[in-house]
């Protein structure tokens, strides 16, 4: 920790990243058109924090989550990771110099089944971050694996049993243990607990939550349940359609959302009390197909309070007088609901 | 501990440590573990695996089940009914009728007639012909051998009859199982390593090179087969031995079988590619190398076992019908399709029906590998109850 | 709130299950997936059943329309199916093929998480619709068609005509899941069994979709029995809630009773560990400690014994509660109730 004065206080930095897929037809793969999945994003993820991403399916949350990672080459734009040693776009390096990089960010994923080896045991699931980076001392290996499964609240002994032996929040413990295995300084969580089941949830969140005060770990926390981003982020990013449309605190976003969507979103999550008011600002239709996109601001076919200027000019993402961020024409005359 | 101790625990504390109930053999069991239990319980699947089992037992020991020699001519026996072998009789534990045969004038076939007052005596482990188990072990013990040593053990025992040559089909059979059974074995090895090979790089390096490999398959697949084996097989030099042919028939199947292998193979590359745990491990720095061999080929080698032993049995009717059309091995070889060539006449039908004794061998062991291959497939599938 | 539509005895139940149980013979042993359920499901009201993976929710569901297939079996138990004004009943367990015909899609209908496994890959979203009514209202073709197309109108699909003639995966999910519900609403049924019908979509595309069978109850009267593990849902729409834990029903009672005052430990730690868009920044909400059982390890006494808080040694793990009724239409199975 001492060493952290002299770094970077934003551990992970993007700058206009961009993510094209070519859409091809025919043999010949001809291109005949683009799906932007991310068009342009900007945003800092602070040392320490934790940065939600919501959205709905579709928007580009886990493909940035993978471009941060290097799971996918970004199109376009930087990623700057921010260490001791020094700044490194991780956009552009060379997988060989990237793989001394990667321990310092590690993922968790959504399905506890998919994410774990069926063939390995919780030894070598755990320990193989271990094993590629160089730990090759079997004892040593052992004693981190036995550290790390009951630092996630699991039995040392459970070392020898293979994945099949545990229930989906188990796994995802396994899996919060592997991706601590390098002591990382960035987890990305790709919608962590969705595949749980609601009384195990909590458990789960509980713990990312005394691993970050415990480690200093930052998080991307991506997710579709507001309620969860909302009780975890100190900062969230809205997304639709592959670009951001607004930034705020939790408290800033859901007391007083400038966008639209922000609102809609927000209104649209079904509250576990009989008495909170059901009128939903309903969306019109669903989300467009992001190979054809509609014109100006993506977000006007859906939205009651799009105007003219909505459909012809794109808004700009831009940070008003009161320090908000958000990309809206009418933000200024609109007052949008948000918690009642 | 028992449920209700935990239940305490929990409610004191409150942490957050998993429960988990008692350590039972399940919880603990590796992935092939799990599967020998699944296949356990198919019960078809359990049942035909160990009919396998003794058809490869066969493989191992053909000559030591064989009561005559399978390539000894001897005119004076053609075609003699299956013998039975009698329990307990004048003093012998086993026995056989003696059988005494004279050539019907008219119809130029041998009669025979058993003089069941008359026994030879029969005894397990006896001796027979020389030969060399599994070419290194010289003996003359067969399962079973004659008791009175002073007597041809090659005229008695003929539990499935003789054919024309009065050669003895159960023996016959016995040689025909070990090369047919080890053509099919070693043809779906190399199709394995072949279509693992290809398999492997078309799914998981995918794009154009999965695009050429796969047109490749296609055009292979696109060949009729029969013509072309016809063709290679017209292509063997004259001169060359039964082992040489043998070991071509083999490679000329697995050249079209690995095809199918490969689909599969590259099928759940392309499925695993994507799996979190593959991810997971790249993410960590794993290299190509490792991910492919530690992490994508274990997770699917009971399919590849399953899909192997579903594509013996092609090989099998391949061989089989290849040397039945005279297009494989040729006598003085033995094989099931050199056998049923021998039984191809309306006249066996009617008067020799032992001749096909052979055909139920190939329906058994068959069917015998399907349901296996069944069994291990379902067993594999991860999605199952445990 | 539901208009007066039809002349329906309100206070009586529609559909009345008592005891069901339908277990499952696996080669491991027996699986008591529905362990001896009760159900009311009101006319023109909402059946909530909440509860977690394994707690039998769908299985009851699927008994209900006796849709269980080899190695499971509905052993035992009544599930009386009411008319409409109440007089005559039949036992849904009790009926002849050509009979449960007639109340499968036609007295009852259910739509389903995944709405592409509801329509079939070659036929028209249309041929489809209009199938389901010829069956079961001996329409001609020309007024199914036209039936279906309005339907399509009511469950909020532009351009009908056109929709009808296209197949299910030229739909976006959305619209899909609207063409099932007006296929399982075609037929007028009476109660409508939704199991877990919004759980892979968007929250924007689940509000709509909620908001859409609240309003097709208010204007045709039907009862919903909705299967959900997402207590917000349920929250949203049920007039009732039954709350499961391993194949039993351990709570029940108004919306308001349940989620405002739960009395079972299980329903109160589920509702305090959900969080909710009130709950504070980086709070911890307390927690349900331990995982679901697995069904065949299922504890003896009350399932729950072994992650309740309020577990009494010799009691809760000896034998499963009986019903206890807190008030009116609140029952409980928990022995910190019993007298």
């Amino acid at each position: 920790m001492s060493a952290m004065k002299t770094v970077n206080e934003n551990i992970v930095e993007i700058k206009n990243l961009k993510k094209y897929y070519p859409l091809t037809s025919g043999i010949m793969k001809k291109v005949t058109g683009v799906v932007k999945a991310v068009d342009d994003v900007s945003f800092v993820i602070p040392r320490g924090k934790t940065i939600g991403l919501v959205g709905e399916s579709g928007c580009g949350k886990t493909t940035i989550s993978k471009c941060i990672l290097r799971a996918i080459d970004p199109t376009e734009g930087e990623i700057y990771l921010n260490n001791e040693e020094g700044s490194y776009d991780l956009a552009t390096l060379p997988e060989n110099e990237l793989r001394p990089l990667r321990k310092e960010m590690q993922m968790i994923f959504q399905d506890p089944f998919s994410s774990l080896n069926p063939r390995m045991n919780l030894f070598d699931i755990v320990s193989e971050p271990l094993l590629l980076n160089g730990m090759k001392n079997r004892t040593e290996r052992q004693d981190r694996v036995e550290e790390l499964l009951v630092k996630v609240g699991l039995r040392a002994e459970y070392m020898i049993r293979f994945p099949h032996a545990f229930s989906g929040g188990q796994r995802q413990r396994i899996g919060i243990a592997r991706a601590l295995a390098l002591n990382p300084s960035l987890i990305v969580c790709d919608e962590p607990v969705s595949g749980l089941d609601v009384s195990v949830q909590a458990q789960v969140i509980n713990l990312l939550m005394d691993l970050q005060d415990e480690f200093g770990l930052s998080y991307l926390f991506v997710s579709h349940d507001l309620s969860i981003v909302r009780q975890i982020s100190d900062e969230i990013n809205v997304m639709y359609l592959g670009r951001l449309v607004e930034n705020g605190t939790p408290e800033e976003i859901f007391s007083s959302p400038k966008h639209p969507y922000t609102e809609a979103l927000i209104s649209a999550v079904p509250q576990a009390d009989p008495d909170a008011v059901k009128n939903h600002k309903i969306l019109i239709g669903e989300i467009p197909n992001p190979s054809n996109p509609p014109t100006g601001c993506y977000f006007h076919p859906r939205c009651s309070y799009a105007t003219e200027e909505c459909k012809v000019t794109n808004p700009k993402l831009t940070v008003d007088e009161s320090g908000r961020t958000f990309s809206c024409h009418n933000a200024k005359d609109l007052n949008l609901t948000g918690l009642i | 501990m028992t449920l209700s101790s935990l239940g305490k625990i929990f409610s004191k504390k409150n942490l957050p440590v998993e429960s988990s109930n008692d350590v039972n053999s399940i919880e603990l069991a590796t992935q092939r573990q799990l599967i020998w239990r699944r296949f356990k319980r198919h019960r078809l699947g359990f049942a035909a695996s160990i009919v396998v089992v003794l058809f490869y037992v066969i493989v191992l020991f053909a000559d030591f089940l064989s009561t005559a020699p399978p390539v000894d001519y001897a005119a004076a026996r053609g075609y003699m009914p299956p013998q039975g072998i009698q329990l307990f009789k004048d003093g012998h534990f086993l026995s056989v009728c003696e059988v005494s045969g004279a050539r019907n004038m008219e119809s130029y076939l041998m009669e025979y007639e058993a003089d069941c007052d008359n026994t030879q005596g029969i005894s397990l482990f006896g001796k027979g012909y020389d030969y060399k188990l599994w070419g290194i072990i010289p003996t003359n013990r067969h399962i079973l051998g004659m008791k009175d040593e002073t007597v041809d053990p090659n005229a008695w025992i003929h539990l499935f009859g003789t054919d024309k040559q009065g050669r003895d089909v159960f023996s016959r059979s016995m040689h025909a199982t070990r090369v047919s059974l080890t053509i099919g074995l070693v043809g779906v090895a190399l199709s394995i390593i072949f279509g693992i090979f290809v398999g492997a790089i078309s799914g998981y390096h995918g794009g154009m090179i999965d695009s050429i490999l796969q047109r490749v398959i296609e055009i292979i697949r696109s060949i009729p087969t029969i013509p072309l084996y016809m063709g290679l097989s017209s292509a063997f030099p004259e001169d060359w031995t039964i082992n040489q042919i043998y070991f071509m028939i083999t490679v000329i199947i697995s050249l079209f079988a690995w095809t199918d292998l490969a689909r599969v193979i590259r099928g759940k590359f392309l499925a695993m590619k994507d799996e979190d745990f593959v991810t997971a491990a790249r993410l960590n720095g794993a290299k190509t190398m490792r991910i492919v061999f530690i992490h994508m080929l274990p997770s699917f080698y009971s399919h590849i076992i399953a899909q192997a032993s579903l594509s013996l049995p092609l090989m099998i009717v391949t061989e089989t019908s290849l040397s039945f059309l005279g297009l494989g091995l040729r006598p003085p070889a033995v094989s099931y399709g050199v056998l049923l060539k021998d039984a191809q006449n309306v006249q066996s039908v009617a008067n020799m029906p032992w001749l096909f004794l052979p055909a139920i061998l190939v329906v058994l062991v068959i069917l015998a590998l399907n349901f296996m291959g069944d069994g291990i497939r379902d067993a594999a599938d991860p999605y199952q109850e445990v | 709130m539901v208009t007066e539509k039809k002349n329906i005895n309100k206070s009586r139940p529609l559909l009345e299950v008592r005891d069901l149980q339908t277990y499952f013979y696996t080669a491991d042993g027996v699986v008591k997936a529905v362990d001896g359920v009760n159900l009311d499901v009101f006319p023109g009201k909402t059946l909530g059943i909440v509860g977690e993976s394994g707690c039998g929710k769908s299985i009851t569901t699927k008994s209900i329309l006796r849709l269980i297939d080899n190695p499971g079996k509905i052993l035992g138990g009544t599930m009386n199916l009411y008319d409409q004004s109440h007089d005559q009943s039949q036992d849904i367990l009790k009926l002849n093929n050509q009979e449960l015909k007639e109340v499968r899609g036609g007295r009852i209908s259910m739509i389903f998480q995944e709405p592409m496994t509801s329509f079939s890959p070659i036929h028209t979203v249309g041929n489809q619709i209009t199938e389901a009514i010829k069956l079961h209202l001996n329409h001609s073709k020309n007024e199914a068609i036209e039936l279906a197309e309005d339907w399509l109108i009511r469950v909020g699909m532009s351009n009908p005509k056109q929709r009808l003639k296209q197949y299910a995966f030229e739909l976006s999910g959305g619209q899909r899941q609207r063409a099932m519900i007006a296929m399982a609403l075609c037929t007028n049924p009476d109660i409508l069994i939704a199991d877990e019908p919004t759980t892979a979509l968007d929250v924007t595309t689940q509000a709509q979709t909620l908001d859409l069978l609240r309003e097709l109850q208010e204007k045709n009267g039907m009862s919903i029995i909705m299967i959900t593990h997402d207590l917000g849902v349920i929250a949203e729409l049920a007039d009732e809630v039954n709350v499961m834990y391993l194949g039993k029903v351990i709570e029940s009672g108004t919306i308001h009773q349940v989620f405002k005052d739960p009395k079972h430990p299980y329903t109160h730690a589920l509702l305090s560990s959900i969080p909710s868009l009130a709950t504070g920044h980086r709070e911890r909400l307390p927690i349900l400690p331990g995982t679901i059982p697995h069904p065949q390890a299922r504890p003896k006494g009350c399932p729950f014994n072994p992650r309740c808080k309020d577990f009494i040694e010799g009691t809760c793990d000896v034998e499963f509660p009986k019903q206890e009724k807190i008030e009116e239409g609140h029952l409980v199975n928990c022995h910190l109730y019993s007298k």
